[in-house]
């Protein structure tokens, strides 16, 4: 396995681009077989540059979403290309995707802050990632809290805004007070204060031929 | 030099109520100071004076004279402050940005510029000493380790004077003494420990002054023995005795496990129809899974659940609508369960009737709080609310996890006072999760002892004292 | 004179943002994209509107409760900057989603100064998403431009040959991101009532 893994993690900024590359390639070029192989092989390349798991872990969505949407224009239009479009296109997202999920919150922090990024920026963000799992923990126990109190179904909007949406944003300011004070006592100031980068993000010859590879890739199948 | 000294403090957070009154107020390098009180009484606002979270994040009117380490810090940034005073703020799990231990540790250390070496070896440093690993990942860490990550945090930016708020609130007595001893050993290196907590029984041998805050003054303890001894002492149970006739609950070689964690196993016990029922044990040791899989928000994945309340219910594990009428949960936080514009309207929800309603108010000395929002209380109040919105509907069934956490010792009382009072009249069954020694015989007819998702021990009051004082050992 | 630069000063350090306004801010946009991950499976659905139509209402809800709270000019356009960060590996036309902030927050300071006014943040809330519409129009007619099928886009999309859907469509969002945005203020009202909602 460690043989699919040059490096831990692309370069952040690079990751962004190569998203965005893939995503606009695939929407361009989308009518054509070629774009499949395009897509394909960058499939492979990114595997290969550090986002083995995160492929792995989008693959059978894709086939899901991706098989169901292709089969419905199929079933609309009767024209198989219809079809390959449809898969072409979420083919890109996904594979956009993969990457992002690829790149940690806090090397992209990272990243930004050595680039003189606004701190509130990086804060937010740091913040704005890493919040994901701690939110669904708050949505699940906010549901179940409105089971046990006999609250009835989240579906009937009065019963949504009242045992749901209340109690989840007061927590959610609870959360957001608390997290504050912890980051200003822990010596986070914004403006143009002095700080450092614990490990900071550096470009890798490999993180250039994979942004390279991936810009030729798609160039190679739009020309030919 | 004295690490931190107050001199003739006043706040008020309008400029009219004082919240704290001419303070005098010190705390030595070496020592670990207790600050003790009831709720509400201004030790938070002491400590975040102190940190310079007041006046520089909280604003307010601040008089008097505030030194750390001979230093004046009125009029000084929180920037400046907090290299020299750390604060280890209540409830860590809210406090965690990162995914791994070490870049958790490494936040404060880049804020306050420390070069990448530093910060590496700081972060080997404060993690033997907290005894966690910087390569673990935070959000899979227990609620113990998760509050030695967030202290680990901030002893890493090198403070001397350190100030924990209610740091044992969700630890057992292992994670507890724990804590407690590494913070003993940083005394011994010459930190000033400040510490502000309700759980005195635990703080007792590792307190070296003591102060007591009572509405906005504050005393320095003399005979610091005989104040804890005092505040911690076990609260009296007003129950009868209790003579087991039938049973509530049937477990049947319980287990539970989630992918390839076991988190209960081969669980064998009878929990009796209105009999009062103690689940002891660490953190993590699956209590509140336990209390999961009676109430039916989990199903087990081995073994069998036999419930006698009801007919109606079956014996499919399946938690419906009535189900949660006949089983009442109350969580530890109330925040969850409280979510109608008015503490009339909270304990009506569900209720038996609204006369019914109005007597559990009054039961709960709740009356007077009738139209304010539930939210708009005090932690204390919300609590009482909690139970008396859940206790309104009339459930065969109270379960309660870890009910008195952060309470004072007189909230505590009250509120056991008042969940005895209850059982006597609707004759109840009560199973109860507490790591609190205060309160846990005052709850028992019988304790169960959980140990590594198996059952240890089952017995009467004397499990309750057998658990705490072996685990005092 | 003296008094109103006083004043002034006073606004400016007010409007200034604090670390815990960036926090909640922060949070708040986790809670719309959580609440908004099925944007993947929207953009490629071509139907008019249906991207706006999928995630107005949490679009409007949760950043009107951020304005609620924050009150400070540019906290729609920081929740914008934070969520483009992450639109950008779905679906980078939605980056666009930044203009549209500048915009609302353009309007919001022009008709009522400011966030003071609860309506202010709902107006703010029930233009932000609507007004993707036009520039995502416009990105796929640029799109399809590029790829030499001039047009193409407005006949794919159902509806947008025929302008009197295209309009009902776009009322339809409007109308969604105002019922977002009011339940959002309710919230927050109740919520500063009850204290919880400090600015």
């Amino acid at each position: 396995m460690s043989f699919f893994r040059i490096k831990k993690n692309v370069y952040p900024l690079f990751a962004i681009v190569a998203s965005i590359a893939i995503i606009v390639y695939a929407l361009v070029m989308a009518k054509r077989a070629s774009c499949s192989y395009f897509l394909i092989g960058a499939y492979f390349w990114i595997m290969i540059f550090g986002c083995f798991r995160s492929c792995l872990r989008m693959l059978p969505i894709y086939i899901i979403v991706g098989g169901l949407f292709s089969a419905l224009f199929y079933l609309a239009t009767g024209v198989a290309s219809s079809a390959l479009t449809m898969a072409n296109r979420f083919g890109g997202i996904f594979l956009a995707v993969a990457i992002g999920m690829s790149v940690e919150s806090v090397t992209m922090t990272r990243n930004l802050s050595q680039l003189r990024c606004p701190r509130s920026v990086t804060l937010g963000m740091l913040i704005a990632t890493s919040f994901t799992t701690v939110l669904r923990t708050e949505i699940n126990r906010v549901r179940e809290s409105m089971k046990t109190r006999g609250a009835g179904s989240i579906l009937n909007p009065k019963i949504f805004y009242r045992a749901f949406l209340i109690p989840f944003v007061t927590r959610l300011v609870k959360i957001s007070d608390t997290l504050a004070l912890s980051v200003e006592t822990r010596g986070f100031a914004l403006g143009k204060v002095e700080y450092t980068v614990y490990k900071k993000e550096n470009i890798a010859f490999s993180d250039i031929l994979f942004l390279v590879g991936i810009i030729v890739g798609g160039t190679l199948a739009v020309v030919l | 030099m004295k690490a931190v000294e107050l001199k003739q403090v006043s706040f008020s957070y309008d400029g009219e109520k004082k919240v704290l009154d001419n303070v005098d107020f010190f705390a030595e390098y070496g020592e670990i100071t207790l600050i003790s009180g009831a709720s509400g009484q201004g030790k938070s606002t002491l400590s975040s004076i102190i940190c310079g979270i007041i006046p520089n994040v909280n604003e307010g009117v601040l008089n008097g004279s505030v030194l750390v380490d001979g230093e004046e810090m009125q009029g000084k940034r929180l920037g400046t402050i907090c290299r020299k005073v750390g604060i280890v703020l209540q409830n860590a799990d809210e406090q965690i940005v990162h995914k791994i231990v070490e870049d958790e540790i490494a936040f404060g250390c880049e804020n306050l510029a420390f070069a990448p070496d530093d910060i590496s070896s700081k972060i080997n440093e404060v993690c033997k000493l907290m005894n966690i690993d910087p390569k673990w990942k935070t959000r899979s860490l227990s609620g113990g380790q998760k509050q030695r990550l967030i202290t680990a945090s901030t002893l890493a930016m090198g403070q001397k004077i350190v100030i924990l708020d209610e740091p044992l609130a969700n630890l057992d007595k292992e994670g507890s003494e724990l804590l407690m001893s590494i913070l003993r050993s940083l005394c011994e290196k010459g930190y000033c420990i400040i510490i502000s907590e309700h759980r005195l029984d635990m703080i007792m041998p590792y307190a070296d002054k003591v102060w007591h805050m009572e509405k906005g003054k504050i005393k320095q303890i003399e005979d610091a023995f005989s104040y804890l001894s005092g505040q911690s002492k076990q609260i009296d149970d007003v129950c009868p005795r209790f003579i087991s006739k039938d049973y509530a609950f049937r477990l049947e070689n319980v287990g539970f496990s989630v992918k390839d964690r076991k988190i209960l196993d081969d669980v064998t016990v009878a929990i009796p129809k209105s009999g009062r029922v103690v689940l002891l044990g660490e953190n993590g040791c699956g209590k509140t899974t336990l209390l999961r899989l009676i109430s039916r928000l989990y199903k087990p994945t081995k073994g069998r659940i036999t419930q006698n309340i009801d007919e109606r219910f079956g014996q499919k594990n399946k938690g419906s609508r009535k189900w949660f009428k006949s089983v009442g949960i109350v969580y530890q936080n109330p925040d969850y369960q409280l979510f109608m514009p008015t503490v009339r309207a909270e304990i009506e929800f569900g209720a038996q009737s609204k006369e019914y309603a109005q007597c559990v108010m009054e039961r709960f000395s709740l009356a007077h709080l009738a139209d304010r929002h539930p939210h708009s209380l005090s932690e204390g109040q919300k609590r009482r609310v909690s139970i008396a919105a859940v206790l309104a509907s009339r459930p065969q069934v109270l379960i309660l996890d870890e009910p008195t956490v952060g309470q004072d010792y007189e909230g505590l009382k009250s509120l056991v006072d008042i969940l005895n009072s209850e059982h006597i009249d609707s004759g109840n069954t009560m199973i109860t999760v507490t790591h609190d020694v205060r309160c846990a015989k005052a709850l028992c007819d019988i304790a169960v002892v959980i140990k590594d998702g198996k059952v240890a021990s089952i017995g009467g009051k004397d499990k309750v004292d057998e658990f705490f004082s072996l685990s005092k050992d | 004179m003296e008094e109103k630069t006083t004043n002034k000063t006073e606004e400016k350090k007010s409007n200034k943002f604090k670390i815990k306004d960036i926090v909640f801010l922060a949070i708040i946009t986790a809670c719309t994209l959580v609440t908004g991950a099925v944007m993947p499976l929207l953009v490629n659905v071509p139907l008019f509107g249906i991207i706006q139509l999928g995630l107005g209402l949490q679009f409007s809800l949760f950043p009107v409760i951020g304005m609620m709270k924050v009150r400070k000019p540019g906290a729609l356009i920081f929740m914008a900057v934070f969520i483009s960060l992450f639109l950008v590996f779905m679906f980078p036309p939605m980056v666009m989603i930044i203009l549209c902030a500048v915009v609302a927050e353009g309007v919001v300071l022009l008709f009522f100064r400011g966030y003071k006014s609860d309506w202010a943040c709902v107006t703010a809330g029930t233009l932000y998403m609507p007004l993707t519409i036009p520039l995502l129009y416009l990105y796929y007619n640029a799109f399809y431009t590029v790829n030499g099928e001039e047009k193409q886009a407005v006949s794919m999309f159902i509806g947008s040959s025929n302008v009197g859907m295209a309009v009902g469509i776009s009322f339809a969002v409007i109308a969604l991101c105002f019922v977002g945005s009011v339940i959002g203020m309710l919230i927050s009202r109740e919520l500063r009532k009850a204290g919880v909602l400090k600015k």
